[in-house]
């Protein structure tokens, strides 16, 4: 007898449809995602042409080094999906749950280290909005951090999805909740995710802190 | 993919992320050569991670639309650069 569970969800008739269709919406929605950052980077990019002075200042009181970190934290939490995604296809539940605990505690730790970046930026009066007297001259330094504060938030709240997905996943698996087809479909789906919001930050990363220092 | 191929992509990202830094530190005048690196991670993860090399079909398509975009950016930012 087969389960419920077991069986693709209606109008499907086999998994491999299911599948498919899952990857096609998906692929769908992480094309709109990259057209929306991809515009914003290069908003950014055009941007830095034509004020280079402005965003020098701007990116001179930047926290490149807590970025640099960041940017490594979210590389590894990439590579812990892919692992975890191995461990599913040869059937290691173990490691499996060890791998999306491992990627979800770095992209947690991705947000604390966003956190403290956005609280140095406020006590230096850098954050627009948030204070009265800027410590940047020029009126495009204080434009180009308009559109950092925008990017980097927007991203943000993009990583903390990303941690609610990669917790409902840990907790789907540890409770046996998550199974066979229906799982790995959901962790395959998960994973594009994952690495889409890796992506976009790895162009965000040198956009907005290494070039024009 | 398997975890050595996963470790061996994780070893490329990690090195052009230290190619972008160490450049943004020493030689800050060549910016073109972070953004490459920037974008040489990108595709890194786009034909592996994402898995663009083992997909047919319309998810091979999308990661060619990913691709153009990109391009559409170079070249809208080199050529406003150029023509100003």
């Amino acid at each position: 007898m087969i389960r419920s569970e077991q069986r693709p969800s209606e109008p499907f008739v086999a998994w491999a449809q299911q599948r498919e269709a899952a990857r096609l919406g998906m692929w769908l929605f992480l094309a709109g995602e990259a057209m929306m950052f991809g515009s914003l980077i290069l908003v950014a990019g055009f941007y830095r042409l034509q004020h280079p002075d402005g965003v020098a200042e701007a990116v001179a009181g930047l926290h490149f080094g807590l970025a640099t970190l960041n940017t490594f934290t979210l590389l590894t939490s990439s590579l812990l999906m892919t692992l975890a995604l191995t461990a599913s296809e040869q059937a290691s539940e173990r490691r499996l749950r060890h791998c999306l605990m491992g990627a979800t505690l770095l992209a947690a730790l991705f947000l604390a280290c966003k956190g403290l970046e956005y609280s140095l930026e406020y006590r230096e009066g850098l954050l627009p909005g948030f204070a009265a007297d800027s410590p940047l001259h020029l009126p495009s330094a204080r434009l180009f951090m308009n559109l950092y504060f925008i990017a980097t938030a927007l991203h943000g709240v993009h990583v903390l999805i990303a941690v609610g997905l990669g917790l409902w996943l840990y907790l789907g698996f540890a409770r046996g909740r998550l199974q066979g087809h229906q799982a790995s479909t959901r962790l395959e789906m998960v994973t594009l995710y994952w690495h889409l919001v890796d992506g976009i930050w790895v162009l965000l990363f040198p956009t907005l802190y290494l070039v024009g220092r | 993919m398997t975890p050595v191929n996963a470790l061996k992509v994780y070893a490329g990202l990690l090195l052009l992320l230290a190619v972008e830094v160490l450049v943004a530190l020493f030689w800050p005048q060549h910016d073109s050569v972070v953004m490459l690196a920037a974008a040489g991670q990108f595709l890194l993860l786009l034909v592996f991670y994402l898995g663009l090399y083992r997909h047919q079909g319309w998810v091979r398509l999308f990661g060619w639309l990913y691709l153009f975009w990109l391009l559409v950016m170079l070249v809208f930012i080199l050529g406003e650069s150029a023509t100003r």
